[in-house]
């Protein structure tokens, strides 16, 4: 049953295996951890001769070299000499515990020998809490996207009416020819309508009938009643005419009324016109918030976001450690997801309990800090994990920064706080806008910052204050246009520049508000003189619309004033008739009732005389 | 060549020597390697009892390179299985925790899903495997094989010079 040759073979494989491992390790952890840190830092993190024991459970390397995302020819920092111990009998269950760890020798912003650039592939995390963090993120960027920047000075420069014009296909002059034909329907029907003779005829009909009362042939009684009669019938004619004709000039009325209100459109139609021709000239309004936005918004952002991106890898982190009942992912083939299982008498998975570090920068900067309880799960220790950096130097620079970063509670908390002063600005550059293109010979900065972020809440505030400014102007600064000039000959007389920045954001909802002192210097000279440049091409354009749309609005007015005035003419001479006849009857039906009158009093005469007579 | 090599061998292993039940655990034991993650621990366990034991080793190699190729197309099946037995039967997270902290057996990294699915799957279809594999051995070495030696077609292909080759190349080799 079994094979002797195969136990023999299996210890020698052994053997084998461990004298590799022995010999190897070092090699393959080497890689594997070069491979890990290169991941999550999107840039090449390299290590050189490490050296570990598995039975002193201790890890050494002689250099540590961080290559910076953002300037992959530049270290973000590099090490010398680091060693320490692990625990031994957690290793077993792979957990890693690391008692106290010193890095010394750290030196920031060294030149590499080659470029530290990889292909990015890590994914963002868009699960529960830090899917906000990148959301703010995002934000943030289009905030910066969505500003006008330096497009004003090209828009107001390369305004061309004709062509925007030619683009824009107004829309004002079919909805005014269009109305214009609407009132030509309706007057050339009105214009029928009156000229009818349906009321000509009836008014001769009237006119007629009047004129065969005859009353000089009436003597008698007997006849009146009959006049009478024929009298009511002839009122009644035209009380009918009249009606008739009061709802037709009426309706007239009604349509001249319609005609009226849609013409009453047209100023609106031309405005529209203008409205649209204006968003796509994208002619820019100035006000200091933009301004400051404009120049001091992109590097505040890009520094907040680099930030934020730590804030986001931690909120990961502890995410997937801290999930009683992780989301389930979709891996890549045959990498499957781990599922992580708290046990609170356990021992962490990942814990560095101190890291002691110290170091000096390009520019003779001492730096020293204390980073404790770097931990996979904040729960076992019940302790957040603290940051605090110092730095400092003889030309006065003082920094201090520290960081908590809070996973024991219901929400997830962050809080950064930085205060560096004293640091030189000389050969540097405060934003890459245009509005403030000049290098400062000679500056001093000071910034305060301090950042809290709860679950899906940040209130960030960002003070900046640069001293003692000299702008260089010698190398190719000559300005090429009038707004160069402006900017270098504001700039010229500025010693004292501070920016305000202020981040509110709760879930989708964010604030971000920039403030300087150079804002409303900037924005009234401006508005002051590319203002004024803005405002004529306003003028030109809607000077160009005006002229576009001037024979649509001339033809349909014309209309109006020609058949108006002639129909309203038509109408008004009839109601004149009607009302003549109307009155004409009445002083017929009078007549007949006087002529009536004076029969019966005459006859009433003559029957007096003959009772009278003996 | 390289599949009427497999081919041959197949038939060879049916007819050699070894009993259906060396057979049967080889073929099992290198569906484990095959289904599961080649590195991990319970692999290497799998790999000193192939060493240990007397199982046929063509059997182990065939049967993983086969179920590699399944392992492959039934990744995210194990994973959301694994997915399933990591986080639903609640009676089992105490288990999972308490073997999580035991020494070694983290590492062996049970509390991955793909591991875990792909590994319990293995171990389900072992008896079923086990047996069927073993009464195969059986039927084909009684009926089926004096049945394929009588066919024309393997007549011809034994008499046939590239047969003749192939057995001078096995042959030398052996």
């Amino acid at each position: 049953m079994f094979r002797t040759k195969g136990l023999i073979g299996l210890v020698i494989f052994a053997a084998l295996v461990i004298a590799i491992l022995l010999i190897f390790t070092d090699k393959w952890l080497e890689s594997k951890i070069e491979e890990i840190g290169t991941d999550s830092n999107e840039a090449l993190v390299e290590i050189d001769g490490l050296d570990f024991s598995i039975f002193g459970a201790h890890l050494k390397w002689n250099r540590l070299q961080v290559t910076d995302s953002d300037s992959t020819m530049l270290n973000s920092f590099e090490t010398g000499k680091c060693a320490f111990d692990m625990e031994f009998f957690p290793l077993l269950s792979g957990k890693v515990i690391i008692e106290n760890f010193q890095i010394s020798s750290v030196k920031t912003g060294t030149k590499r020998a080659y470029d530290g650039a990889v292909k990015k592939t890590r994914q963002q995390n868009t699960k529960g809490e830090s899917s906000f963090i990148s959301g703010t993120m995002d934000r943030l960027n289009s905030e910066i996207a969505n500003l006008p920047q330096y497009r004003f000075v090209a828009a107001v420069t390369k305004f061309n009416v004709d062509s925007l014009i030619a683009i824009l296909d107004l829309r004002s002059p079919k909805k005014i020819d269009s109305v214009r034909i609407a009132a030509q329907e309706k007057y050339s029907y009105w214009d029928k309508q009156i000229s009818d003779n349906s009321f000509e005829n009836d008014i001769r009909e009237i006119e007629s009938k009047v004129q065969t009362i005859d009353l000089n042939t009436v003597k008698s009684l007997d006849k009146i009643p009959g006049i009478l009669k024929n009298i009511q019938q002839i009122k009644t004619q035209s009380d009918s005419l009249t009606r008739k004709f009061e709802s037709t000039r009426n309706m007239f009325n009604n349509d001249l009324a319609f005609i009226q209100s849609s013409y009453s459109n047209i100023d609106e139609w031309i405005e529209e016109d203008y409205q649209r021709a204006m968003s796509m000239a994208k002619l820019p309004e100035f006000n200091a918030q933009s301004l400051a936005k404009i120049i001091f918004g992109p590097s505040i952002i890009n520094k907040v976001n680099t930030y934020l991106g730590y804030v986001e890898t931690a909120r990961g982190y502890s995410e997937e450690f801290s999930s009683t009942q992780p989301k389930e992912e979709k891996p890549p083939r045959f990498k499957g997801q781990d599922i992580y299982f708290y046990n609170q008498y356990a021992r962490p998975d990942f814990w560095i309990k101190n890291i002691e570090l110290s170091g000096e920068t390009q520019k003779q900067v001492k730096v020293s800090g204390i980073v404790k309880d770097i931990i996979s799960d904040q729960r076992f220790i019940n302790r957040p994990t603290n940051v605090k950096i110092e730095a400092d130097s003889k030309d006065g620079i003082d920094m201090l920064l520290t960081a908590v970063f809070n996973y024991l509670g219901e929400k997830p908390q962050e809080i950064l706080t930085l205060n560096y002063s004293g640091f030189s600005l000389n050969n540097t550059k405060l934003s890459d806008s245009k509005f403030l293109p000049n290098n400062i010979r000679e500056g001093v900065g000071i910034i305060d910052a301090n950042f809290d972020i709860q679950g899906s809440e940040i209130i960030g505030n960002i003070g900046f204050k640069a001293d003692n400014l000299k702008f260089d102007f010698d190398e190719g600064m000559k300005a090429e246009n009038k707004f160069e000039e402006i900017i270098q000959e504001m700039i010229t007389d500025i010693r004292l520049i501070t920016v305000e920045a202020t981040i509110r954001g709760v879930g989708n909802d964010l604030n971000f508000t920039v403030n300087s002192n150079i804002d409303k210097l900037l924005s009234d000279k401006l508005n002051s003189i590319i203002g004024r440049e803005i405002n004529d091409a306003k003028q030109k354009l809607m000077s160009k619309i005006n002229a576009e749309v001037a024979k649509y609005k001339e033809a349909a007015e014309k209309v109006v004033r020609e058949k108006e005035t002639e129909l309203k003419t038509k109408v008004e001479k009839y109601q004149t008739i009607v009302q003549e006849k109307v009155k004409l009857v009445e002083a017929k039906k009078k007549e007949v009732e006087d002529k009536k009158k004076k029969i019966e009093d005459e006859a009433k005469g003559n029957m007096l005389n003959i009772f009278k007579k003996p | 060549m390289f599949g009427f090599e497999i081919l041959a061998k197949l038939f060879k292993i049916l007819r050699s020597g070894s009993s259906p039940a060396q057979i049967a655990w080889g073929f099992n034991f290198g569906m484990i390697i095959g289904l599961t993650p080649l590195m991990s621990l319970h692999n290497l366990l799998i790999l000193i009892l192939v060493i240990i034991f007397n199982v046929n080793l063509s059997v182990v190699f065939f049967s993983l390179a086969l179920f590699s190729g399944f392992a492959y197309l039934l990744d995210p099946i194990f994973h959301n299985f694994g997915y399933y037995l990591l986080t639903a039967p609640e009676f089992l997270q105490g288990f999972y925790t308490a073997i999580y902290n035991i020494p070694l057996i983290a590492l062996s990294n049970f509390n991955n899903t793909v591991v875990i699915g792909s590994l319990v799957s293995s171990l389900l279809l072992l008896t079923p495997f086990f047996f069927g594999v073993k009464s195969f051995v059986v039927v084909y070495r009684e009926k089926i094989d004096p049945k394929l030696e009588k066919l024309k077609i393997v007549k011809i292909v034994k008499s046939s010079k590239i047969y003749g080759f192939y057995e001078k190349i096995r042959d030398w080799r052996d």
